[in-house]
């Protein structure tokens, strides 16, 4: 008789909530004590911050929430803060629920242009110097991200270039930037362009300057490495085509590089939003430079932990946003790889 | 008969180096519209850099090559136009990886040639059918099995309505049972489109059936090239005998 094939279920895994503990946290004497020993420190610990939090002086950061979020703005303009706010804050969401709806992206698109549009016309009134706390540091990050991103592509390209010249351009460049520190860069350039034209160039727009410029250099080299990852058969196929050479880096090379890209970008992002703290050195008051504005005031010289624990939390909440949103793209983009 | 008809494709003396290596030795080659050439040799023998300059992936460093009329040079135009009317089907297929299969046929046509959409799917549906998996126009290349994904390549490069095919190996690469799935659509092309082909392949069952010429190139030199019921039978050279030997007798 012929054997007949059969497809089976897989086997159930019924076990119990008991029987997983027993697995996986009290499997041997080992397991056992490491697992007692991490939620006892655990539970100290949290207990530990729980006492802390309750009795500290909260006032500093309660009283001054203005100061915390646009720093020294005059009240009249406060509005509008607000306002570019609450815009972005709301795209953000209604873009997080659209992904999961799977919205058009030209749809989600001409939602951000709307957005950017209206912040920039909401801003307009408002003096590049007159800004501060977190809206500072929010507006530096994102203007020098967007803008290291498409000079970073250049570059970046410029590197993989078979012109002898732009690829020498690129690398002393991105070379000569590595080299040198994100604070050295912005002191260097605030003096640098005092120097050359006074007080024509806003301090807030030298910092944005100065950190694109370092940025760019990171996500020139993230781009160079993204492009390579991407195998030579795929641009010989595109050429093979009959597509130009920027044809198939724009349809082919960079699509594919993005994709192997996102964790290292994401994470260049992360630490250039942290990074934008730096400016303290050549006089703006971040969301940091609010703090120690606060300390230095005599009704909060002891409230040290109070500031620098919330300036903590606040960087904290948004850098794992950053993290979030980049498993959401990665997890989107892979869809041709399964 | 295609006897009468000037040469698509002339080779003369063409000559090319990897650095110190010299990979080819003056190879001369003359090839008729509606011709079905299968170039074999061992490996390392030039055969795939050969078949690569006559769409210029790789330049040759000395002699001619003459396409269709069009004179392969530095000249960018030259080598757009060239590019346009031979297509390549690559050992290792180079699909599109985040693209879907319909999108990988599609791009060239929208892009290059400037269709509407609907017109480039339209013809891309119709490749798919051709080819034989007109059910697998929304699936992604990671999905497809080799033939399947070979055979999306194939309907890729036919969308640029070439005037000649090259293939690189096109079978090398897949798994037994899918041979054949994808040497079928090359007969196909052969026999029913009258298409001129130049393909390197080990598969000499194919090359019996379907090829007007042989051509049998080691060490960078065409060593001996005919009908392939001579060629098979009655080789003249040692070569190629021994090379036949091994590769008939696996």
């Amino acid at each position: 008789m012929a054997t007949q094939a059969i497809s089976l279920p897989p086997p159930k895994d019924d076990s119990s909530a008991l029987e997983w503990i027993h697995r996986n946290l009290f499997d041997g004497w080992l397991n056992s004590v490491l697992t007692v020993g991490v939620v006892v420190s655990l539970v100290w610990f949290g207990g530990l911050v729980w006492r802390w939090a309750a009795a500290a002086h909260w006032d500093v950061v309660t009283r001054n929430m203005r100061l915390w979020l646009v720093g020294l703005l005059p009240l009249a303009y406060v509005w509008r803060a607000w306002w570019a706010g609450g815009l972005v804050l709301t795209a953000a969401a209604v873009t997080v629920v659209g992904v999961r709806a799977r919205v058009r992206a030209r749809t989600l698109g001409a939602l951000w242009a709307g957005i950017v549009i209206s912040v920039v016309w909401l801003f307009s009134a408002i003096r590049l110097d007159q800004i501060g706390g977190l809206y500072l540091t929010l507006v530096l990050a994102l203007v020098s991200i967007s803008a290291s991103c498409p000079i970073g592509i250049l570059v970046g390209i410029g590197r993989t270039s078979r012109l002898p010249v732009i690829r020498l351009f690129c690398t002393s460049y991105i070379e000569g930037v590595r080299g040198i520190p994100l604070i050295t860069m912005l002191l260097w350039f605030s003096i640098f362009v005092s120097l050359l034209s006074g007080e024509a160039i806003p301090r807030v727009m030298r910092a944005m300057i100065g950190m694109t410029i370092f940025s760019s250099a990171y996500v020139g080299e993230i781009m160079r490495a993204g492009i390579q990852s991407v195998g030579r058969g795929q641009t010989e196929a595109a050429r093979a085509l009959g597509l130009a050479g920027w044809q198939a880096m724009l349809y082919i090379v960079l699509p594919q590089a993005f994709k192997n890209m996102i964790p290292a970008l994401v994470g260049q992002f992360i630490s250039l939003f942290k990074d934008t703290t730096l400016t303290v050195i050549i006089g703006l008051s971040d969301l940091l430079g609010v703090g120690r504005a606060l300390l230095a005031l005599p009704e909060y010289l002891h409230d040290v932990k109070e500031v620098y624990v919330f300036a903590l939390v606040v960087f904290f909440i948004f850098s794992s946003a950053m993290s979030y949103g980049s498993r959401v793209l990665e997890r989107r983009l892979g869809l041709g790889d399964r | 008969m295609p006897d009468v008809a000037a040469p698509i494709i002339v080779l003369e003396d063409v000559h090319k180096w990897f650095g110190r290596l010299h990979v080819l030795k003056g190879v001369s080659l003359q090839i008729r519209p509606g011709e079905v050439i299968v170039v074999a040799g061992p490996s390392g023998s030039g055969k795939s850099t050969m078949i690569r300059c006559i769409n210029r992936l790789e330049a040759h460093d000395r002699g001619r090559i003459v396409v269709d009329g069009i004179e392969l040079t530095d000249d960018l135009r030259h080598i757009d136009a060239v590019r346009s009317e031979v297509g390549i089907v690559f050992q290792s297929f180079n699909l599109f990886p985040h693209l879907t299969a319909l999108e990988n046929i599609t791009l060239a046509p929208i892009t290059v040639r400037k269709w509407p959409r609907p017109r480039a799917e339209r013809a891309a549906r119709e490749l798919l059918a051709q080819v034989g998996i007109p059910e697998k126009a929304g699936t992604y290349p990671a999905q497809l099995s080799g033939g399947q994904q070979q055979r999306v390549a194939i309907a890729r490069a036919l969308a640029m309505q070439p005037k000649i095919m090259l293939f690189d190996e096109p079978t090398s690469a897949l798994d037994p049972e899918m041979i054949q799935e994808v040497l079928d659509v090359m007969r196909g092309l052969a026999r029913d489109m009258g298409m001129t082909m130049i393909v390197v392949t080990h598969e000499m069952g194919f090359a019996r059936e379907v090829a007007n010429r042989m051509v049998f190139i080691d060490e960078g030199v065409i060593i001996e090239e005919g009908a392939p019921e001579h060629f098979f039978t009655s080789p003249k050279e040692d070569r190629t005998k021994l090379f036949l030997s091994k590769i008939l007798h696996q």
